[in-house]
């Protein structure tokens, strides 16, 4: 029982930490965060879900197409709420926009798909368990775990390794004098979002056929993936998967001993109390105030 | 437009008017209904206004502060039978009291952490009432509480059927409106909008930055669950998912929409989104898409609101009448106008570094009492560094820096500032939307003494007081002959003239030590002459001033000694003949011609 509640809580945790690391990226270039994310990671699981049924193509190929999609509205959501706000950055205006964004999204797909919860298909259709001992643990989240390690370890590698990962990691230092080197920083900025969104799209994808698909499935997962970023220290790679283990594996275990019930409301409080006690977070930096 | 709206009385009497003979001309019950769920939204709004539009902290959130008001309520008199006047407060208390707990965290926090600080806040606050079922009857709900509706609520006796309810509704929008008008027509709003505008310029002019954003929040966190008090006795019947995110979402939208840091923006915005579903079709259908298309666009199309769109801002100071007499305000400003017994500032060994960059090395100042004391030397020889650390923006690594008899370093910027001693900023630190004379009362932030209290119900006491500050700030101004634009808007004027306004900022705090970081940057020659004869009047009032400045001549003309840094440590202290003849101070100014024309 213990065993099996910790591999479930660190396939559920990586699937946080892609949320978390999609906050990231646009913390990075812009130094926000989209309110709107939860909303992209449902619109993506919903359309991957919807293209299949409507147009009788593999779950895979929806899924690319759905990917697209999201992309597309997350771009036209910077050119539309976010771009104009840059002038006052610290000002409350993104955060309204983008969780405007984020009603609109969730109400359109509420009236396309109605409020009920569906059944998102298996990706793999493998229904095969592993034993290890007296554990029993479904393949099916064994894959869920390593995709997540994948796609961590490739966002990584394109961060560290690539000119255009370098490029953003340039902007978070510093935007002026990243503009001055010759980064396009509005390029940078876009690509930023692009990357947010397709990271939370992956996610949603990878855990709708454990949480089930519906308009209101992003919010949870959203704050969710907040308080991981922000248990990790807002903009570090690592302690952002570090963090997702850590919720996700505290999240099962008080489900499984304590009450399915209270579930979600473990990681609102481990939230309340990281911003408590230490908001910068475990990896993350304090910033001091310049006059 | 703007001329229409000037006609300011005519138009609160009409609304007042509106209010009190709506229900009487036989409206039917489903409009009063209606009407009632604006007043409750109202309130809503009007408490979001003050911690959002006044402080600038987001609160998505608010739902769980109604949901605390309904809920306590609803159970105190659906369970345990007590009246209802009893219920009113105990919400009121309630949500207060989880204001406070959520405050504690929320007022260290800025920008987006805040927000889903107050998001996460109000989903544990749901995910409670679902599941504690005994006490909130879960999902289906609370029922069998006494509303207005059931024609079985009653207030002191007295039968509160819908239409009685409706205008004890209005009575509670109408003070709430009153009350928050009240505070931020005051010291306190002036204080908020400084904390909104920036927390280290709020800090040095004595303002406790988390103090006041705990006043807020709580007061804000009361107004909401006040409305939710009143939201589950229209009803009658509580179901979790009337205090969804949708519901905070809703009232932040009338807020953003009404207009911002105004009285009526927050009931204006109520109205239009509770009465436009009743007319527009397409409003009702797509509720939730009208919402989110307001929220994406409001702050791009029109950051101010409905409200800003036609009406100019108006400054937070109380309307004072001229019943307090002229002549005694004028005596009074003149005796202020006395700087105080100055007491001595030490700088002793004091130590500074920014990851391994000595910024200050065991700097020694001593201050005479009444005296001008110049700090001098090159770029980033650590003079901003130094009034920093003194001003309590920095913890020193060593060394201490004592004032009288206290000793001041490590104590923080607003605890310095009350003990007089006050600041300028290098880079000009002033508040742009702000009119000159908001500015300038800022600096008195610390010598306001009327109570939360006396300011939210504007008693006597707090009109003369403010009565009297703006006698003195009118004062401070002709004397730097400014007087003629106490109501510009500070960010419009040129760069000198707001230099000047900071500099009448800090005098208005009578300060003990005045530190005044490169005042004459940026001047023209006839501006820094007028600087010259101020800073002299002040010289001879006998202030203590510690002056950082770039203009040698005028700096030197003006001091009583010199100190001289270079990378950090004092190279040089003395008067200003001998430091102009010194050979360390004219190698370090390349040349030296500036210090010998």
């Amino acid at each position: 029982m213990l065993l099996q509640l910790i591999l479930l809580g660190m396939a559920i945790g990586g699937v946080y930490a892609m949320v978390g690391l999609g906050y990231n990226a646009t913390y990075w270039t812009l130094g926000i965060v989209n309110f709107a994310q939860g909303e992209f990671l449902m619109i993506v699981v919903m359309l991957t879900l919807g293209l299949t049924a409507w147009f009788q193509i593999p779950t895979v190929l929806s899924l690319v197409f759905a990917l697209v999609i999201g992309a597309l509205l997350s771009v036209i959501l910077e050119r539309v709420a976010i771009n104009p706000l840059m002038k006052h950055p610290s000002s409350i205006g993104w955060i309204v926009a983008t969780l405007g964004a984020g009603i609109m999204l969730q109400s359109g797909a509420a009236t396309i798909w109605g409020t009920s919860e569906m059944a998102f298909p298996p990706i793999f259709s493998v229904r095969r368990a592993i034993h290890i001992g007296e554990t029993v643990l479904s393949l099916q989240l064994v894959l869920i775990f390593l995709i997540t390690i994948l796609v961590i370890v490739l966002f990584e590698l394109f961060m560290n390794k690539t000119l255009f990962g370098k490029a953003i990691k340039a902007t978070a230092l510093d935007r002026e004098a990243a503009r001055m080197m010759g980064i396009p920083a509005k390029r940078i900025i876009t690509f930023s979002v692009i990357l947010s969104a397709v990271l939370a799209g992956l996610a949603g994808v990878l855990v709708a056929p454990v949480v089930s698909a519906g308009p209101y499935m992003g919010s949870v997962l959203a704050i969710k993936g907040f308080a991981t970023a922000v248990l990790g220290g807002m903009g570090s790679s690592r302690g952002t998967f570090a963090a997702g283990m850590i919720i996700g594996v505290s999240e099962m275990l008080t489900s499984g001993y304590l009450s399915p019930a209270i579930k979600d409301v473990t990681s609102l409080l481990i939230l309340f109390f990281i911003l408590l006690v230490m908001p910068h977070g475990i990896f993350g930096k304090k910033v001091l105030e310049k006059v | 437009m703007a001329e229409l709206i000037k006609h300011n009385q005519i138009y609160r009497w009409v609304f007042l008017l509106a209010v009190g003979v709506i229900p009487v001309i036989g409206v039917n019950p489903f409009w009063v209904q209606i009407l009632t769920s604006l007043g409750i939204y109202s309130i809503l709004a009007i408490s979001i206004d003050l911690l959002v539009g006044y402080t600038g902290q987001v609160s998505l959130g608010h739902s769980g502060f109604y949901a605390v008001g309904a809920y306590t309520s609803g159970i105190l008199t659906a369970q345990l039978g007590l009246p209802f006047f009893v219920t009113l407060a105990g919400g009121i208390l309630t949500g207060m009291i989880f204001g406070a707990i959520l405050a504690f965290p929320a007022v260290r926090l800025k920008g987006f952490y805040l927000a889903m600080l107050t998001l996460s806040f109000a989903m544990i606050i749901e995910n409670v009432l679902k599941n504690a079922t005994p006490l909130t009857g879960g999902i289906s709900g609370l029922t069998n509480i006494p509303a207005a509706v059931f024609q079985n609520l009653s207030l002191f006796g007295i039968t509160l059927g819908p239409v009685l309810f409706y205008y004890l509704v209005w009575v509670l929008v109408l003070a709430s409106a009153w009350a928050t008008g009240n505070l931020v027509n005051s010291y306190w709003g002036r204080a908020f909008l400084a904390v909104e505008g920036a927390e280290v310029a709020a800090a040095s002019l004595g303002i406790d930055v988390i103090r006041h954003k705990y006043a807020a929040f709580i007061i804000s966190a009361g107004m909401a669950a006040l409305a939710g008090v009143l939201y589950a006795h229209m009803v009658g019947y509580l179901s979790p998912e009337a205090f969804g995110f949708h519901t905070s979402a809703l009232v932040l939208s009338m807020a953003l929409v009404g207009g911002m840091q105004t009285t009526a923006g927050p009931i204006i915005g109520a109205a239009i989104f509770t009465l436009l579903p009743q007319y527009l079709y397409i409003f009702n259908e797509h509720q939730e898409m009208v919402y989110g298309l307001i929220l994406l666009l409001s702050y791009t199309l029109m950051p101010k609101g409905l409200l800003g769109v036609f009406k100019k801002r108006q400054p937070l100071i109380k309307k004072v009448k001229q019943s307090f007499s002229n002549q005694a305000l004028g005596m009074w400003a003149a005796r202020e106008m006395h700087y105080g017994e100055q007491s001595r500032l030490k700088v002793k060994g004091l130590d500074k570094s920014f990851g391994g960059n000595m910024a200050l090395c065991k700097v020694s100042l001593d201050i005479n009492p009444g005296e001008i004391h110049a700090l001098i030397g090159p770029n980033g020889s650590g003079k901003t560094t130094l009034i920093n650390v003194i001003s309590g923006v920095y913890k020193p690594d060593g060394g201490a820096v004592t004032f009288g008899e206290n000793v001041i370093s490590g104590l923080a910027p607003h605890k310095v500032a009350q003990l007089g001693i006050e600041r300028t900023f290098q880079n000009l630190e002033i508040y742009p939307e702000l009119t000159v004379l908001e500015n300038v009362l800022l600096g008195a932030q610390t010598r306001f003494k009327t109570g939360l209290f006396a300011n939210l119900l504007n008693l006597p006491s707090s009109r003369e007081e403010e009565a009297r500050q703006i006698r003195l700030a009118q004062v401070i101004l002709t004397k730097l002959g400014l007087n003629e634009m106490q109501d510009h808007s500070t960010g419009g004027l040129p760069y000198g003239t707001q230099k000047m306004v900071e500099l009448a900022r800090a005098m208005m705090a009578r300060p003990k030590v005045l530190l005044l970081d490169e005042p004459a940057a940026g001047l023209n020659a006839h501006e820094i002459s007028h600087l010259e004869s101020v800073l002299n009047d002040l010289k001879n009032e006998g202030i203590t001033v510690l002056i950082i400045e770039h203009h040698l001549d005028f700096v030197l003309r003006l001091a009583n000694r010199v100190t001289v840094l270079d990378f950090g440590s004092k190279i040089f202290e003395g008067s200003p003949a001998l430091a102009r003849r010194d050979p360390r101070v004219k190698e370090v100014y390349i040349g030296g011609d500036a210090v010998t024309a």
